[in-house]
């Protein structure tokens, strides 16, 4: 690849972080406009995305960012104050700069006018007076206060850009320096003329009067000089003395500007540093210090207990930068795929070396497997973990989304979140994303009521959409909570029933009406709107969901608002499983949905109308043959075993021949082929090398009902006298 | 230059007035040392300072760590504006004076090196 390529596509990756944060960071902003913090973050990725995309060649990028880098750069010094109109500016940038970067790669063609467009307005919003790169505004932007502040101080931290180099200049005269008639103090003056300057003289180290020559200098000084002029103006300044003196200029430049976000470095180590003290001094001197904590606690001025609070709050903050820092190594993803693939692999065979081993009997060999099981059984944990990504992120993008729907549906509405550190596997988060914006969408388009019909029904004109995510055992349950009107379950059935897909004199349960949402071409609302309405939505809710091995769950209160629990895997790589065995074939059950095992004996079992019922502790459960439904060959075994499973608090029992027991399972996917078969979701393989069928326990209990509905459809058809 | 040494009962009070350069330091010197010699506190009265350069300083500085080193207290009164600019221009902390001296005096822990 083309470096200039290869850097192009880092920067795309990168870009795309910056604009998150630069979404994230505005949406802040709006709600606290005094955020100084916000602004300077927002200003800093604003900033990066400018001389990053300037730095790889993305010089359209580069200047379209410079226009709101100037406008921050005056929020930042309080010349400018945050208004309406560079928030939404700011967002149509990040909505511009993320078009760039998709054309920049599709070579699609990008709106210039409109970049053009809001270069210009955000050009308006500057005073006049200041140069903002843009075409001279023709009105003063009412919120733009006037009284422009004065100009920073030069910083001794050089910005960027700024060809000032820093130095520490050490100045050691011989003590006949007075009396060859120079003057210290005109030298220094000399230096501050050079730029900003800052000097120490090293007054502790004189010797007593009485035996000293007061003629004599013993003085010596540290000077730390910010220049543009360069270290040979230094010298020049220091020309005349330089015989009688020991000048040393070091450039420390990088010490100070690497990260000016940073603190700034300790004194012991700027000591250590300059080679004041040696390592020994500085540890055995912060040995015998005093903390502050204990110093303020001796004095009587404040409580231990306050303390240790104040300091348990500064290591979360030290944790949290720590988190911030994003100390990260960037890896493709494709590689993580890859490392897994081989990790299940090798779990797998250790599967196969245990169970030989197991038959060898090869005593032997058994601690050295088994010490590879445990070291395998680690790794597959850590290899897990590090794809297992916060949601927050995804989480983030919604508030847009929230802002941008609930204004143009004229509703208000603030968007909650909790849970935003729970970990998933990054494959779930991604395929998260869009189920999660169809369900927050009804949420603001059906779900939340406007500020006029709430009044009325004695609710706060704003609704809120609440986003939860919790870890659940081996599942995280994402929650979208609103708490507007509710399900309307009897304009559900009316439509069900109108579109047929509900037999007119069937009653149904309220989680059975629920259930109807989630069928294709399914809605309700009366108009269509931009937002939803068009009856696509809920059922690729319900697909992606399920592809993913998770389940939904609607909770509703007419006039109190609508949940809706997705319940996700929190990895979609290995899951623990319940082998069983049908005839010649193995099949893995998800172990989180077993609720029990049994013994299929003749007391429990029953067959009404054609239909299989066990008898779970006195309740009755229906009962699936996997043979049956797998086609497998008889005969069945004199003594079969049922597996109940819950899935979405539906029971159902499994007949299968023989239960095998609990199964490390490492999902393989199937090929394209099996894309559509309803009962299975995946594969693995076993220890003998077999594979194993990993059972889709939703898509077996949904074809179940289809067959069911078919069986009753066909029966009211039979008794339906035949018109002639 | 001129330099004023009155006893008191606590010790004594050294004023000096005047310029205090490289010229007159040589001079300062001996009616310096002849006042650390004495009993008691010495405290420096610098109201009437007049211009000082580094030697003048440097001067002062002596003196003072000469106190210290006898274990005297040794304290600084009357920085005028001109003698704070004057330290600030060489870059000596006023600390540099007085406060190493009482502190010693008081048996404490050198602040300044905090």
């Amino acid at each position: 690849m083309d470096p200039a390529d290869l850097y192009q596509q880092t920067f795309r990756l990168e870009a795309d972080e910056l604009l998150a944060e630069i979404e994230a960071v505005i949406l802040l902003i709006e709600e606290n406009p005094e955020d100084d913090d916000a602004v300077n973050r927002l200003f800093r990725a604003v900033h990066t995305m400018k001389g990053s995309g300037g730095m790889c060649g993305l010089t359209d990028i580069a200047n379209f960012s410079h226009g709101l880098e100037s406008v921050l750069d005056k929020v930042r010094s309080k010349q400018l104050r945050v208004s309406r109109a560079l928030i939404d500016l700011t967002l149509a940038y990040r909505d511009q700069v993320a078009i760039m970067l998709r054309a920049d790669g599709d070579g699609v063609a990008v709106d210039t006018d409109r970049a053009a467009d809001i270069t210009r307005r955000l050009a308006a919003l500057c005073p006049p007076a200041a140069p903002s790169g843009g075409p001279a505004p023709n009105q003063q932007p009412p919120d733009a206060t006037s009284d422009v502040a004065s100009p920073n101080p030069k910083p001794l931290v050089a910005a960027p850009n700024d060809p000032s180099v820093s130095y520490r200049i050490r100045f050691a005269p011989q003590p006949p320096l007075f009396l060859s008639g120079t003057e210290p103090a005109l030298l220094l003056d000399e230096l501050r003329g050079l730029g900003d300057c800052a000097v120490v003289a090293h007054a502790d180290d004189v010797p007593l009067l009485e035996d000293a020559d007061p003629e004599a200098c013993h003085l010596s000084w540290d000077i730390l000089l910010t220049t543009a002029s360069g270290k040979d103006a230094i010298k020049d300044v220091f020309a005349f003395v330089e015989d009688i003196s020991k000048i040393d200029i070091e450039d420390v430049s990088t010490d100070f500007i690497h990260n000016p976000d940073e603190p700034p470095p300790r004194l012991g180590d700027i000591l250590l540093r300059r080679g004041d003290i040696a390592t020994r001094d500085l540890d055995d001197a912060l040995r015998s210090q005093a903390r502050l904590g204990e110093l303020l606690v001796g004095g009587g001025v404040v409580s231990g207990a306050k303390v240790a609070s104040a300091l348990t709050e500064q290591q979360s903050i030290a944790r949290q930068q720590l988190a911030a820092k994003n100390d990260s190594v960037r890896v493709p993803s494709d590689k993580l795929d890859a490392l897994i693939d081989l990790v299940g692999e090798l779990v797998t065979n250790q599967a196969r070396l245990g169970q030989v081993t197991g038959d060898t009997g090869n005593l032997l060999l058994q601690a050295p497997v088994e010490e590879a099981e445990r070291l395998i059984g680690e790794l597959r944990d850590i290899v897990l973990t590090v794809r297992m990504m916060p949601i927050g992120a995804t989480f983030s993008r919604f508030k847009r989304l929230v802002r941008d729907l609930s204004g143009d549906l004229h509703k208000q509405i603030d968007l909650v979140t909790r849970g935003a550190e729970t970990e998933l596997d990054k494959t779930v988060i991604d395929r998260l994303g869009d189920p999660l914006v169809h369900l927050i969408r009804n949420c603001i388009d059906h779900g939340i009521e406007s500020p006029e019909a709430r009044t009325r029904s004695g609710k706060p004109p704003t609704g809120t959409i609440t986003l939860t995510a919790v870890h659940q055992g081996a599942n995280v349950i994402i929650s979208v909570i609103d708490d507007g009107a509710g399900l309307d379950t009897t304009a559900i059935l009316a439509k069900a029933r109108e579109r047929g897909l509900v037999p007119p004199d069937t009653d149904l349960s309220e989680r059975e009406i629920f259930e109807l949402i989630f069928l294709p071409g399914f809605s309700t609302a009366r108009t269509v709107t931009g937002v939803s309405g068009r009856g696509v939505g809920m059922d690729v809710v319900r697909r992606e969901v399920d592809s993913l091995r998770g389940s939904i769950d609607v909770h509703s209160e007419p006039g109190h608002g609508t949940r809706i629990d997705l319940s996700l895997p929190l990895t979609l790589a290995i899951i623990e499983g319940l082998m069983v065995h049908v005839a010649d074939d193995k099949f893995v059950i998800p172990l989180a949905a077993v609720e029990e095992c049994m013994e299929l004996t003749a007391d429990r079992f029953a067959t009404t109308s054609g239909r299989n019922i066990i008898h779970v502790r006195g309740a009755p459960v229906p009962l699936m043959r996997l043979r049956d439904i797998f086609s497998l060959p008889e005969p069945r075994p004199p003594l079969e075993q049922a597996v109940v499973v819950n899935v979405a608090d539906v029971r159902v029992g499994l007949a299968v021949d023989q239960v095998i027991g609990n199964h490390q399972t490492v999902i393989k996917s199937l090929g394209k082929l099996y894309r559509k078969a309803d009962c299975i979701s995946g594969a693995t393989i076993t220890g003998d090398g077999n594979v194993a069928l990993i059972l889709d326990l939703a898509g077996i209990i949904r074809s179940a009902r289809n067959d069911e509905a078919a069986v009753v459809a066909r029966n009211a058809a039979m008794r339906r006298p035949v018109a002639a | 230059m001129q330099i004023n040494v009155t006893q008191t009962d606590d010790g004594s009070i050294v004023a000096i007035v005047g310029e205090l350069r490289l010229a007159a330091v040589a001079d300062a010197k001996p009616d310096l040392v002849a006042a650390l010699a004495t009993q008691g506190a010495l405290k420096l009265d610098l109201s009437d300072l007049g211009d000082c350069d580094t030697a003048g300083l440097q001067l002062l500085l002596m003196t003072c760590a000469s106190a210290r080193a006898k274990g005297k207290r040794c304290v600084t009164v009357g920085h005028t504006a001109a003698f704070r600019a004057a330290l600030d221009r060489v870059g000596i902390a006023a600390a540099s004076f007085a406060l190493q001296a009482v502190a010693r005096d008081d048996g404490q822990d050198d602040p300044g090196r905090r």
